[in-house]
């Protein structure tokens, strides 16, 4: 116990991220179930308007700061220094400094319900609702305070990321060869430095003026609501990509190895990353379409959002053409990995409509967006770890997961996932708004809600199957070995799991696929690209 | 509202520019989302592993095919930013605060209420001519709040300290619904309106009867009146407070607390007797009632043709 | 290679606090939310965030904390907003630091130091200047 309570190593570190993101996953999850229980039939009275408004402020803000950021960092921690062939991160205090920073923080925001009020203001917490007069309880300032803590940690493990990347790589491994999951984690942690700190500006702001009477956001005195929204679009746009960014890097390395076809065309593929780095900066306003801020500044908005679905787009021609021609191989992880491709183009369409700004004059603030941010929260990202899970699982236990439950867990979380939420789609064009704890019993509305809650219910049951699964291969999965995929990256290079020192000696590397190189002397990649 | 959403049923000019723009965007969208289906499913069929079969041939990219998928959906969105900036001019109201509006619509926590050059003020129905452009000034007096009425027009957050503007307007008389589209706390599930487009004669006719007195009430009425000023309920219920709905008129309304419930003597008495309970988190204080009080203010209430 | 990667570390770090400053200076100086101080006081006291910079590039460690805590309490005295008291809770921990970390760490606080000097010049010339007029 004490040694993971004080692991410095890399990998220990990792898995701490990972466990504690599941603990909050299954927070977040029940903070879900309760809503879609209150919302399966018109005017139900199983919980309280408050309560619900603290249920679905406590699940956004649970799914995004204290599972997807922390679950991805984790997968970062472990798994970079293991794909750069180095033996540890650049500055492995500050890693776990930055863990425990990121726990405390998630400790604090759960401690809010103890204290009788949960933050209850949304997310996003806009003002004035979020300003002391609307949000009288202490909800928001634990809100406030725990998402500082946790910016610390992000920004502390993001550090760590950029000085691994930069100084560790193995001899041979220019920047330019590195794996694109070491390359979509290394500019999300650029990402990360330019993003927070708006974050962490806009909380000390709301923070002022609810406990020091300061007057950012406060109308009535000479403030601005609108200053809250721009600061905190300003991180919360970046942010998304923040969390799908590194997804995107994981289905780079699996659809290859299960493709056995390298990643078509790697440099538009690291290239696109960057450009939707940068252009996430730009189009942060098209999360406030619905406020009067003037035609041509929507209208540059409108522009930028519609721009970054090109490089986004790409991704998934790229995907599709490392499948083609290669000899497929239906793994689980595999399976997760195609499912993502359809999954996310849905989310990313629904998202190019409200680019379409008369479009999002209607169906902003309705399930039509809960609908899109899920298609890309949960059907791209969850989707993306639920496949990274079946493929670095035998790495980091070295044990095999079961197929068997691993195709049960896959078909029953894709058919609810998408009974929960594609019909969100509908609800939200018939007028259905987003945060509301009821809803009249207008047509459509009770039965496509019902089957909303109906497939979430199956997709928990899924994702216990798949926890099951994990469980039991970790007591009773086959050994793995070294490389159970035949894969290319160095991480299989190293012993499953590894040993406390990666690499007993730290490899050369000529080409983006050192052990394709090493298992195939007489077509090494180095001689073809 | 049609079953299958607003794209079908708008009712104005505004709403079918945006219907349109959505039909597009739709057509895109299902056709790109063909072409990635149907390449994953061709590909999870045609290129599935065979026994026996070695690694196949190892392709890095084409830098043509990279152009053409750079180039073509760069095409797309173009087109797009097109149709949509064409569609924003066509449905925006100019943001002018120089202009005098048809009418002021004002959010509050948790109803909307209307106010007509005339001076009349309608709270939870709100009324306009049929088939003619009403400017509308959307406000708010605490929190943000958004006016959408989906088959008539776009929507608009209605920022406190920050006024602006949208047309609205209906292609035909009829009775379309709206709601709060910007959580805005407790009750914001609660925050309903309608919005009823009449002949123009209907709607004279309508606007003159809201600034007429209701008729003086009568026999318990009386009593309850007075006990109105008395228990201090016109402090927050009157036209010009903003702490409280007006209760203009109210025994001709439908629904109570913004859409919550029906106007029954049952639901009304609750409001009098347990306001949280008729509306669970709004800001209406309990005010103790003997049962003849009660029945005195409900007697008056009701008097409020 | 340590005090490289540490160096390289701090300068990451001081991205983020750059933003951070940034923003909250644009907020209070649109806002007008500025904290009265008078020019000659406000004059008195940047002397001494220039004067630890200098005492910091000489390595005089202890000479930096004793301007630095001089300083702190100058602030203290002299104004009161949500972002002096941001400010100057950063050269706090700035303090802090100087006084535990071992000598190999000094070259990447003296980034910190710096940095933190510059943000003090950005907030008394944006900031106070537009007040004291």
């Amino acid at each position: 116990m004490k040694a993971w309570l004080c692991a410095i190593d890399h990998k220990r570190v990792g898995i701490l991220y990972i466990l504690s993101a599941l603990l909050f996953f299954l927070a977040g999850g029940m903070e879900a179930m309760v809503m879609r229980a209150q919302l399966a039939a018109p005017n139900l009275k199983l919980i309280t308007p408050e309560i619900y408004n603290q249920m679905f402020t406590m699940h956004g803000t649970t799914m995004i700061f204290l599972v997807a950021m922390p679950v991805l960092t984790g997968f970062g921690v472990y798994l970079v220094p293991l794909m750069i062939g180095a033996n540890e991160m650049a500055l492995p205090r500050l890693g776990a400094l930055s863990f425990w920073l990121q726990l405390f923080g998630g400790v604090l925001l759960y401690i809010s319900f103890a204290s009788g009020s949960a933050p209850a203001a949304g997310w996003f917490s806009y003002a004035p609702l979020s300003e002391k007069a609307f949000s009288t309880g202490a909800g928001v300032d634990y809100w406030a305070l725990a998402l500082l803590l946790i910016t610390g940690g992000v920004v502390g493990s993001a550090i760590n990321l950029i000085v691994t990347v930069l100084t560790e790589r193995a001899p041979g491994m220019t920047m330019r060869l590195v794996p694109l999951f070491v390359w979509s984690t290394f500019i999300t942690s650029v990402m990360i430095l330019f993003a927070l700190p708006a974050l962490a500006a806009a909380l000390v702001m709301l923070l002022s003026d609810r406990l020091l009477h300061a007057r950012f956001f406060d109308p009535a005195q000479g403030g601005s609501p609108l200053l809250w929204q721009h600061y905190f679009w300003i991180f919360g746009h970046p942010e998304v990509y923040i969390v799908v960014l590194p997804a995107f890097g994981m289905i780079s390395e699996i659809i290859p190895v299960f493709s056995r076809k390298p990643v078509f065309g790697y440099p538009f593929m690291a290239t696109s990353t960057v450009a939707i780095a940068f252009l996430s900066y730009g189009v942060w306003a098209h999360h406030m379409f619905a406020v009067a801020l003037g035609r041509n500044f929507l209208a540059v908005f409108a522009a930028a959002s519609m721009l970054i679905a090109v490089p986004t787009g790409m991704k998934i021609f790229s995907w599709i053409a490392t499948m083609w021609g290669g000899a497929i191989r239906f793994s689980t992880a595999m399976m997760f990995a195609v499912a993502f491709l359809l999954e996310f183009t849905i989310g990313g369409l629904s998202g190019v409509a409200f680019a379409a700004v008369p479009v999002d004059w209607q169906l902003t603030d309705t399930y039509f967006v809960v609908a899109h941010i899920h298609y890309v929260l949960f059907g791209g990202t969850v989707f993306a770890l639920l496949a990274a899970t079946h493929y670095w699982f035998p790495k980091m236990s070295g044990r095999l997961m079961d197929d068997k439950l691993g195709r049960s867990s896959f078909w029953l979380i894709v058919l609810g996932f998408n009974a929960a939420v594609f019909v969100q789609h509908f609800l939200g064009l018939m007028g259905m708004t987003r945060r509301v704890y009821t809803y009249p019993n207008l047509p459509w509305f009770g039965p496509l809600n019902l089957i909303s809650t109906v497939g979430a219910a199956i997709l928990v049951f899924g994702i216990f199957i798949f926890l099951c699964n994990v469980g039991m291969s970790l007591l009773f999965g086959a050994p793995a070995g070294d490389d159970p995929w035949n894969a290319w990256t160095l991480e299989w290079a190293a012993a499953s799991p590894p040993l406390q020192e990666n690499f007993a000696e730290i490899p050369e590397v000529r080409s983006r696929r050192p052990l394709w190189d090493r298992k195939h002397p007489e077509a090494p990649d180095w001689m073809s690209v | 509202m049609s079953a299958v959403g607003f794209p079908f049923s708008p009712h104005s000019p505004q709403t079918e520019a945006i219907a349109a723009v959505f039909s597009i965007v739709l057509a895109i969208a299902a056709a790109i989302f063909l072409v990635v289906a149907s390449g994953v499913a061709y590909c999870s069929v045609r290129f599935r592993a065979r026994e026996g079969a070695g690694e196949p041939r190892q392709l890095f990219g084409s830098r043509g095919i990279e152009v053409l998928w750079t180039v073509v959906p760069l095409m797309i969105v173009a087109g797009l930013f097109v149709i949509t900036v064409r569609a924003m001019v066509l449905i925006d109201a100019p943001q002018d605060s120089s202009r005098t509006p048809d009418l002021i619509i004002t959010g509050h926590q948790w109803w909307w209420d209307a106010r007509y050059p005339s001076g009349a003020v309608a709270t939870g129905d709100i009324h306009i001519p049929a088939g003619r452009r009403q400017l509308v000034r959307i406000e708010s007096t605490d929190v943000i709040h958004d006016f959408w009425v989906p088959e008539l027009a776009r929507k608009m957050d209605a920022v406190p300290g920050r006024p602006s503007y949208i047309w609205l307007e209906a292609d035909a008389p009829g009775t379309y619904s709206g709601t709060c589209s910007e959580f805005c706390g407790a009750q914001h599930a609660w925050m309903r309106f309608r919005v009823v487009a009449e002949p123009e004669a209907t709607f004279s006719a309508w606007l003159r009867r809201q600034l007429e007195e209701s008729p003086e009430p009568t026999g318990a009425a009386v009593e309850g009146g007075r006990l109105f000023r008395a228990k201090k309920c016109v402090d927050c219920h009157s036209a010009v407070s903003v702490k409280g709905p007006s209760l203009a008129h109210l025994a001709s309304r439908e629904f109570l607390g913004s859409g919550i419930a029906r106007n029954t003597p049952g639901n009304l008495a609750l409001w009098l007797t347990d306001p949280q309970a008729a509306k669970p988190g709004n800001h209406m204080p309990l005010t103790p009632l003997s049962a003849t009080e009660r029945d005195a203010l409900l007697a008056f209430l009701e008097s409020l043709q | 290679m340590t005090q490289k990667r540490a160096q390289l570390g701090m300068a990451l770090f001081l991205i983020p606090e750059a933003v951070f400053f940034f923003l909250l200076i644009l907020a209070f100086s649109y806002f007008a939310a500025i904290p009265y101080l008078s020019s000659r006081n406000g004059w008195l006291l940047t002397v001494l965030p220039l004067a630890s910079s200098l005492s910091m590039w000489r390595g005089w460690r202890w000479m930096t904390i004793a301007l630095g805590a001089v300083f702190l309490i100058g602030l203290l005295g002299t104004s009161s907003s949500p972002l002096t008291a941001i400010y100057g809770l950063h050269i706090l921990a700035g303090l802090i630091a100087l006084a535990i970390v071992p000598a190999s760490a000094l070259r990447a606080l003296a980034l910190y130091w710096y940095f933190f000097t510059a943000v003090w010049l950005a907030i008394f010339l944006i900031v106070y200047s537009g007040g004291a007029a």
